[in-house]
């Protein structure tokens, strides 16, 4: 092989991975999670960052058109690849970086990416979740005009009563660390939310039973997911590591990964700047004061309950519109730590079939 | 006793191996940086000071992002003004006892540096046209504001106490006492802010998962690059300037001096990501308050306890 072949395939051997997990793939997520954490390769957070798109499980058509829209988005060299249930995730992992080498190698200019503002314009619920391409989703016309397609930002009165921009924009379905298939359309002022909608995308084709899952896994997968969107990645990368040492055969490594699960729940619980982080995030006004006052941190202290196999009384999940009406004017980090600190899933969760607005 | 002490680099070894020798210094103490931060978050020490490397490799060969309507321009701009602030910043940081850059005022530039540093990340949050990155440039500019007094005033203690805002007078300063033992609040809020203004760690909210990457969001190849390898290069040179400020520089016993900053430097570095990725990233709007009520008054006390250690005739 010759010296630029070396290097390039030296320099991709680790590639950033941005997941994309069909309803009802919990499972065959944990394992290529732990497949990656295994290889210490790293995830991507926004698609810009990625090298390779591993879908998990068979994406609705909605999901399939968001998938489409983030892989438009993807910088080359890039491989996208689709891992199904019952596949050994390793081989899968090094057949996609071998392609994705190949596809780098080749010296065939890539064809076919659409332009940007080809996904503008057709409001068929699958793109308008993709916050990462034009984010300036303004669809109110303003008399400055348009720019390359996409009208002006207008102005309205914020919550302080300020004039200030208002963008419209969408986050989810795929979004790392955001419960896949979930979409949020918000007006934006600022960092602050506004008319908040949230809504499952192909939810008529969703099945409402997964496969049944271990309720301690289940909790370690959701902390590590909250960690994640609360930015603390060493204790996810523990909590990680627990859930997927619990999934072991091996007697050793499950008592191992039970201490490791005390482990990081003793530390998410025992620290302060967490929970001076978190602390009043998805409190709404008439609950101020009563004891879920810190609806955030008491999920997070359920999830660590359960973590380590102490019985937990399940809080209540509220319903999408209930959930939106208390993203009202919240600061976008944190409307990402109430939905997360949820751990809403489509299969599980209770789905309504048309969607909620606030 | 120092007799080199005002000569600069260039005088020493001729301009251009001078900024070479500064810029390698720069990419070198951006890599330790990187394999440090690396080694904890990865939990492992394996391949920690090759995966920097294979990264910029791998940045390399990937293609640019492009948005749609982007400021490309402003972009690009900010992108490149990352690193060449950290390097331009690096330029009065002492390097064996010597700067690249000497004036009477080396404390004014390297905050001076910073302080373009804002601009920077607000044009890359800016550019991309995307709501994500401008989320990020929101967050820095706010948690920028709150660092930077706090900051001025820790650099204002140093200054009062050496007598002169001459980084290698500072160093001659401290030939009896280090200035940590005097000015403890000062030190830590110089590394503080550095985690601060370098956005990492627990000061990660403007490029943290939160927003997709923040002002890092849209950034690709060699833009990506060129602010990781900026943000590595920042924290390397902020804890020399700290090693240089605080805890002597290059004196100490037996090991000749280069060594000894080298070791002050690294145990900085150490302790910074030690310590940075034990803790959650911290809101803007928390360390904002934080920043203006606790921070101000603590560095303004500790601003004027040396100062009446300096007329008292403590330094002296």
């Amino acid at each position: 092989m010759d010296l630029i072949g070396r290097l390039r395939s030296w320099a991709l051997a680790r590639p950033r991975v941005l997941l994309v997990d069909a309803p009802g793939t919990t499972g065959l997520r944990w394992s290529l999670e732990a497949e990656l954490d295994r290889r210490g390769w790293t995830h991507a957070v926004s698609p810009a960052q990625a090298d390779l798109v591993v879908i998990l499980g068979e994406p609705g058509p909605q999901l399939a058109h968001a998938v489409d829209v983030v892989w438009s988005q993807v910088p080359a060299p890039r491989h996208r690849m689709y891992v199904r249930d019952g596949v050994d995730v390793a081989v899968a992992l090094d057949r996609g970086v071998q392609d994705l080498l190949g596809r780098a190698g080749s010296s065939a200019r890539e064809v076919g990416r659409p332009p940007p503002a080809s996904f503008l314009g057709s409001d068929d619920g699958g793109h308008e979740g993709m916050d990462h391409g034009g984010g300036h989703e303004g669809h109110h016309m303003h008399h400055g005009g348009e720019v390359a397609g996409l009208p002006m930002a207008m102005t309205g009165p914020d919550r302080d009563g300020l004039e200030l921009d208002v963008l419209k924009v969408s986050l989810g379905p795929v979004h790392p660390g955001w419960p896949t298939g979930l979409v949020l359309r918000a007006e934006l002022q600022g960092d602050v939310l506004a008319g908040a909608d949230l809504s499952w995308i192909d939810a008529e084709s969703v099945s409402e039973v997964g496969p049944s899952l271990d309720a301690r896994q289940s909790a370690l997968d959701h902390l590590a997911r909250f960690l994640v969107v609360a930015g603390w990645p060493t204790a996810a990368r523990d909590a990680r590591r627990a859930r997927d040492g619990l999934r072991s055969e091996e007697h050793a490594r499950r008592t191992a990964a039970q201490r490791l699960a005390e482990e990081v729940t003793g530390k998410v619980l025992g620290s302060r700047t967490l929970a001076w982080a978190i602390a009043g995030a998805g409190r709404s006004q008439r609950d101020r004061g009563t004891s879920s006052a810190h609806p955030v941190l008491g999920r997070l202290r359920h999830w660590c309950d359960l973590a380590v196999g102490r019985d937990s009384a399940n809080p209540p999940t509220p319903s999408l519109q209930d959930l939106a009406a208390s993203l009202e004017g919240t600061e976008i980090g944190t409307a990402r730590l109430i939905v997360a600190s949820l751990g809403l899933d489509p299969v599980t969760s209770q789905r309504v079939p048309e969607s909620a607005g606030a | 006793m120092r007799e080199t002490a005002t000569a600069t680099l260039p005088e020493a070894w001729g301009v251009l191996p001078a900024v070479l020798a500064v810029a390698l210094v720069g990419v070198g103490l951006g890599l330790v940086v990187a394999s440090v931060d690396r080694a904890v978050l990865a939990g492992r020490t394996r391949g920690a000071v090759l995966e920097p490397l294979r990264e910029g490799a791998r940045l390399l060969l990937e293609q640019r992002r492009t948005t749609l309507a982007p400021d490309r321009l402003l972009w690009r701009l900010g992108c490149v003004a990352v690193p060449v602030l950290a390097l331009l910043s690096l330029a009065v940081v002492p390097v064996g006892g010597r700067t690249l850059w000497s004036t009477s005022a080396d404390l004014v530039w390297f905050n001076a540096m910073e302080a373009l540093l804002w601009a920077a990340i607000w044009l890359v949050g800016w550019g991309p046209n995307a709501f994500h990155a401008l989320a990020g440039g929101y967050r820095f500019l706010a948690q920028g504001l709150a660092y930077e007094l706090p900051l001025m005033f820790a650099l204002v203690t140093v200054g009062v106490a050496a007598g002169s805002l001459r980084t290698t007078d500072v160093l001659a300063a401290q030939d009896g006492l280090w200035f940590v033992v005097t000015m403890p609040v000062a030190f830590a809020v110089f590394v503080a802010s550095a985690a601060a203004f370098a956005f990492w760690g627990p000061f990660a909210a403007p490029t943290s998962a939160d927003i997709a990457g923040g002002v890092t969001s849209e950034l690709s190849g060699v833009d990506r690059l060129l602010v990781e390898a900026g943000r590595g290069v920042f924290l390397g040179a902020t804890a020399a300037m700290a090693a240089a400020l605080f805890l002597g520089g290059d004196s100490g016993p037996w090991l000749p001096g280069p060594l000894w900053q080298l070791l002050k430097t690294l145990a900085v570095v150490t302790a910074l990501v030690w310590v940075g990725r034990r803790l959650p990233v911290l809101r803007p709007d928390r360390t904002v308050e934080v920043g203006w009520m606790v921070l101000v008054p603590l560095t303004l006390v500790q601003a004027l306890v040396v100062a009446v250690l300096v007329l008292s005739g403590f330094y002296a």
